[in-house]
């Protein structure tokens, strides 16, 4: 399924799958002919219990994200270890503490799982999604967002249509503070993007006077 | 750019049999306590994991073929232990299929 123009969700069949937690990544690795392996990391973005899905976004130079988004086609086979982590995860356990996703970019993907996975089990968990983009093409999940069942913010940060409504700016401090569930609310907070993106967000929500042990982040690196 | 101890989160499954990244520990310079998932990750020939409070070298890790050279010397009363002996992990195959299911 194609997200955006350059971003694709595979749906994967592994018979032998032990089930993932939301947040959960898998590693790819790819063998060529000659034995040269690569293997990247890619996160869950569908819900557990559901088929597995990985959001894989082109990186041009890439050693496996080409053949993810362009060329892999129903039937083909590839290796995958995993599920992966158990730090950046968030499980309906029945807690009533409100989840405060951020995202940049494909950091989405696995703030995405959790959405999902709130909504699935009917969970009444107060949730908010702020979600930088590009532009308005950039937007994974763009239609499901709005059915997804909480509350999803948006800042577009290069470019925004006629009549936006959302932010159109990087997230600062400020914009946290004007979406965030309070400090004294104990949200748990989940960060995932580009590293200079969560470093940022995560220095300007200790600034807001969040702890940092409240704030769970992933880092996938450049851009 | 760096990234966190959360993506390497496969090689250490394979290194402790078991997921680290929500494992706790202390760094032997400063005493800061993080998760593993919390740690900088620097990748190169091998990787260097530092504490993200003082940026002291915690573990550093060098992957060649199946095997994983590991010293946690840095990072403290973790109770993290690599496996003693060669152990084959999981690969599953996934194969693609229709990519318009209901998620």
């Amino acid at each position: 399924m194609t997200e955006t123009p350059s971003v694709r969700t595979l749906v994967l069949n592994i018979p032998d799958w032990p089930g993932h937690r939301a947040g959960q990544h898998v590693d790819v690795r790819l063998t060529a002919e000659d034995g040269y392996q690569a293997e990247r990391s890619y996160s869950i973005g569908s819900a557990p219990g559901m088929p597995l899905a990985l959001t894989v976004e082109l990186l041009k130079d890439g050693e496996v994200s080409p053949y993810l988004v362009e060329e892999v086609v129903p039937g083909d086979r590839f290796e995958l270890r995993g599920p992966i982590g158990g730090y950046f995860v968030w499980d309906a356990d029945g807690s009533d503490e409100p989840i405060f996703l951020v995202a940049g970019g494909s950091g989405v993907v696995p703030l995405m799982s959790m959405l999902r996975h709130r909504r699935a089990v009917g969970s009444n968990v107060p949730a908010k999604l702020l979600y930088s983009s590009r532009t308005l093409a950039d937007v994974i999940y763009r239609t499901e967002l709005d059915e997804i069942g909480a509350e999803v913010i948006q800042t577009l940060t290069r470019e925004q249509p006629p009549g936006w409504k959302g932010y159109g700016r990087r997230v600062d401090a400020e914009m946290l503070g004007e979406v965030q569930f309070p400090p004294e609310q104990n949200p748990r907070v989940f960060v995932c993007g580009p590293t200079r993106f969560v470093e940022a967000v995560a220095d300007a929500l200790v600034g807001l006077g969040h702890r940092p042990g409240r704030i769970r982040t992933e880092r996938f690196g450049g851009a | 750019m760096h990234v966190d101890g959360n993506a390497i989160g496969g090689m250490l499954n394979h290194v402790f049999g078991r997921d680290a990244t929500d494992v706790s520990g202390r760094c032997r310079e400063c005493g800061a306590e993080n998760y593993v998932g919390a740690l900088l990750v620097y990748r190169a020939a091998g990787v260097v994991v530092r504490c993200p409070s003082c940026h002291a070298t915690l573990m550093k890790l060098v992957e060649a073929r199946d095997e994983v050279w590991v010293d946690l010397g840095g990072f403290l009363g973790s109770g993290l232990e690599p496996l003693g002996e060669a152990r084959i992990h999981v690969v599953h195959t996934g194969e693609l299929v229709d990519g318009d299911a209901e998620l």
